[in-house]
């Protein structure tokens, strides 16, 4: 087309407003973040005091250890510490009702049942590192790796299973602090206990002992995973 | 776009919050309204899928309410919720964000956009516990738009909001609602006189009017009155009547009220609300609570 004739029907003419661009711009499927992109983004909405806390935890654990020269008292010190990694984590896991967020995050995509699956996923696998590493500070205690992992695994999964327990049932803000109190009964009972307990006679019923507590753990969280899948009725 | 709720009932050992309530709902705005404990909350969780109805379906375009699709069309915000204290405005745009499945990309664009447009872009990397309730349910709005949903409950979205606010609230929904399904609860009736298509009315669990404003105020048309007496006479009829105004004018009372027939021979036949139909309705209810 000439030149001169565009530029005249261009000043001639307004060009009419698009319409309907609303419903052009809804009609749009735009691509969703996979599981994959959420489960990493989740890492970043893990509270930092949960990192500074696991950090602190750790840190005393290696001075510990490094002023400590009795077998025992290297697991129990360290047996004690164990169940503060798990009241930790079970505070994250618990956000969500502690908080009041469920009934909003049990009405998005990714609902609060896989939330919950994926917070234990990231937490699990930061305390199961955090246990290896405690194995590997309590090398000086002579038990050796295997024993020293089921001394340091038992109090955390003692934990772990009363507080996983009792925030499936009982759902308010308060039932942190019960969490709190098992985990600081669970650590004082590992500071008092009887040294024989750790002679290589009971290594056997510690390993039993052990593998009951991960399948209860198991249990458990299936039924706290179950538990998040309905928002407690009120009647309201 | 149809949302099918299919004689959904809700029970609690002898409690029934929802009883056999059946709706289609379509693109628009819907207004329900209800007493206290007439079952508006527990339907909306239901429609949510946030509570599990003893019997009955809810299906959105055939997807039922369950399945992921479906919340990926929702948009919900709850009457009574929380916020992470530690998290800003901007943090848990973008932790609603990622649990809606949206791309980093997208929740940015997103973020800004909503919360703009409900006037908190200068607050938006301050932490949420310092924010006003009027503040808290704005941002409670933006999150619910996140993943520009097809179906959009609301349960008292307006509770905690200045009058300003409410107006602008208002026109958000009025303008939402071309395009997608609306539902909205609220103790307010202009709010739902103003912006509704059509107004749901429940009561003990049951749905008990469907309609337009115009539809369903028909119910009670001649049977609104205004009349002016004496102080004796007014307690009287107070006694007797559900009143929706009364204005003490030195030895006389002015009175609005809704009933059957004329309560006075002063009174006059005026036009109904909503506002008296509510009245008429949970009357029983108010005078009981």
């Amino acid at each position: 087309m000439d030149k001169k004739l565009k530029s005249a029907l261009k000043q001639s003419f307004t060009p009419p407003k698009p319409t309907k661009t609303d419903d052009f711009i809804n009609s749009i499927s735009y691509p969703k973040a996979s599981f994959n992109k959420v489960l990493i983004a989740q890492v970043g909405f893990i509270r930092k005091r949960v990192w500074i806390s696991f950090f602190i935890c750790l840190i005393f654990a290696y001075f510990y250890i490094k002023h400590v020269e009795t077998p025992i008292n290297i697991i129990t010190g360290l047996s004690a510490l164990l169940p503060l990694f798990s009241l930790i984590t079970i505070t994250e896991i618990f956000k969500s009702t502690a908080c009041n967020m469920d009934e909003m995050e049990l009405a998005c995509k990714y609902s609060l049942p896989k939330i919950v699956l994926m917070r234990i996923g990231i937490l699990g696998a930061v305390s199961f590192v955090i246990i290896i590493l405690c194995v590997a500070l309590a090398e000086k205690s002579n038990f050796g790796v295997f024993r020293n992992l089921i001394y340091l695994s038992v109090p955390y999964l003692i934990s772990t299973n009363i507080s996983l327990a009792i925030i499936a049932r009982i759902k308010s803000k308060e039932t942190i602090y019960i969490c709190t109190t098992v985990s600081g009964a669970v650590s004082v009972i590992m500071l008092l206990v009887n040294s024989n307990l750790y002679n290589l006679n009971f290594t056997t019923i510690w390993c039993i002992l052990f593998l009951a507590l991960i399948g209860m753990m198991t249990m458990n969280l299936i039924r706290f995973k179950n538990s998040q899948e309905e928002l407690q009725w009120n009647l309201s | 776009m149809e949302l099918i709720i299919d004689r959904i009932t809700k029970q609690y050992k002898n409690k029934i919050a929802v009883d056999r309530l059946s709706l289609n709902l379509t693109t628009g705005v819907y207004g329900l309204l209800g007493a206290n404990g007439a079952g508006k909350t527990t339907l909306m969780r239901i429609i949510c899928g946030v509570l599990k109805p003893t019997n009955g379906e809810v299906k959105f375009n055939g997807i039922d309410v369950s399945e992921e699709n479906y919340r990926d069309v929702l948009g919900y915000l709850p009457q009574d919720f929380g916020y992470y204290p530690d998290f800003s405005a901007q943090d848990f745009m973008y932790y609603m964000a990622s649990l809606k499945g949206l791309t980093k990309a997208q929740a940015k664009s997103k973020t800004k956009e909503l919360l703009d447009n409900v006037s908190l872009s200068d607050v938006a990397k301050k932490k949420i516990k310092t924010f006003s309730g009027g503040m808290k349910q704005r941002l409670g709005i933006a999150q619910a738009l996140l993943n520009n949903p097809k179906i959009l409950v609301l349960d008292e979205p307006t509770a905690g909001l200045d009058p300003k606010e409410r107006v602008r609230f208002r026109n958000i929904i009025s303008e939402l609602g071309k395009d997608r399904i609306v539902l909205l609860s609220t103790h307010i009736v202009s709010d739902v006189e103003n912006i509704a298509n059509t107004i749901l009315v429940m009561k003990d669990g049951q749905l008990i009017h469907d309609g337009a404003l115009n539809e369903i105020i028909k119910v009670i048309e001649g049977k609104v009155f205004e009349c002016t007496v004496d102080n004796a006479t007014a307690e009287t009829i107070m006694t007797l009547y559900p009143i929706i105004n009364m204005r003490s004018e030195g030895e006389k009372t002015f009175l609005r009220l809704v009933c059957n027939t004329s309560p006075h021979e002063t009174a006059i036949n005026v036009s109904p609300t909503l506002e008296d139909l509510y009245l008429y309705y949970f009357s029983e209810v108010s005078d009981h609570e």
